[in-house]
């Protein structure tokens, strides 16, 4: 099964043969993986919701129209489903600010290189995760991203500067 | 710190990226025998650069686990749960069927409906000519 193409294990993923989704699993799980970590910047969180996408696209495999279009569908299904755990969160620490400002708490600073990573700026995140599970090919991210090869190249740039900033500052801080 | 040293540190996050050209990565390399500071500033990049390829090995080293748990996962998952999944019978065959069969049924309506109500009139016509 391993030589089937995306479009064979999509159309037997469709009638619910679950072995040939399970391939499809072993061919894209680590990009969605990356852009899941990418986006929520957090490993805990990306493992559980990059598990949830390929979950939620073996169910609604039946909407996928082209069977050769899995690997950009499955990445929009992991881009949507990052960008509402974002924007929970979002909602959920706004109320966790308001209440720790009321109590005198500041959040506590985390100095390593994870942690660093997870406060990059999403946007800047992404490429560089991308990077790591690329090869290191800045076209395949530009095609993923459908941004330019300078693009990434800019947003790479951006990435270690201000990742230097952060682990620079906290070494200073400890 | 120079003028240049802005410009070369741009060039040696390049460096570290991959993606700087020969030359520039000449004269990147020339300015950081110069210059203390830049060299230090790459240094610390490229030590940064070697704990990100380390942090993102690791992933990669228990990637495979982590498609067994969705594998694991995705046999637990109950196909009957599963939404839509687009059938020629379901959703071509039988909305055509369907289609028809309605169309079929307001033709039946609308004709009985004409045909009670043209006998109905035939009739009250009939009652009021005999009654007059």
């Amino acid at each position: 099964m391993d030589d089937f193409s995306d479009e064979i294990l999509v159309e037997a993923s469709r009638r619910g043969d679950k072995r040939a989704y399970a391939m499809l699993v072993k061919r894209h799980y680590r990009y969605v993986f990356a852009v899941c970590l990418g986006i929520l910047g957090n490993v805990d969180d990306a493992e559980d919701i990059a598990q949830d996408v390929m979950l939620k696209g073996f169910l609604k495999i039946g909407k996928l129209r082209g069977s050769e279009q899995f690997n950009k569908w499955i990445l929009r299904v992991a881009r949507n489903l990052c960008l509402d755990l974002l924007r929970r969160k979002k909602r959920a620490r706004a109320w966790a600010t308001k209440r720790a400002s009321r109590s005198g708490q500041t959040a506590s600073q985390n100095h390593d290189l994870a942690g660093a990573i997870g406060r990059l700026p999403q946007e800047i995140r992404l490429p560089l995760v991308m990077y790591y599970f690329n090869n290191k090919s800045l076209k395949r991210i530009a095609e993923k991203l459908k941004i330019s090869n300078s693009g990434v190249c800019q947003r790479l740039k951006a990435a270690r500067k201000q990742l230097h900033e952060l682990l620079t500052k906290g070494v200073q801080n400890e | 710190m120079n003028s240049d040293c802005d410009k070369i540190r741009d060039g040696i996050e390049e460096l570290v990226n991959g993606t700087l050209s020969e030359a520039e990565t000449n004269a990147v390399r020339q300015h950081l025998r110069e210059c203390s500071g830049c060299s230090q500033y790459a240094g610390a990049l490229e030590e940064e650069e070697q704990r990100l390829a380390s942090y993102f090995a690791l992933f990669e080293s228990n990637m495979s686990s982590m498609e067994d748990e969705v594998i694991d996962a995705l046999e637990r998952t109950e196909v009957s749960g599963r939404e839509k999944v687009f059938s020629v019978g379901r959703d071509v065959i039988i909305p055509i069927v369907a289609k028809h069969a309605l169309a079929a049924a307001v033709i039946v309506v609308v004709t009985v409906y004409f045909v009670i109500t043209f006998t109905w009139i035939s009739q009250i016509n009939e009652y009021i000519a005999r009654s007059i």
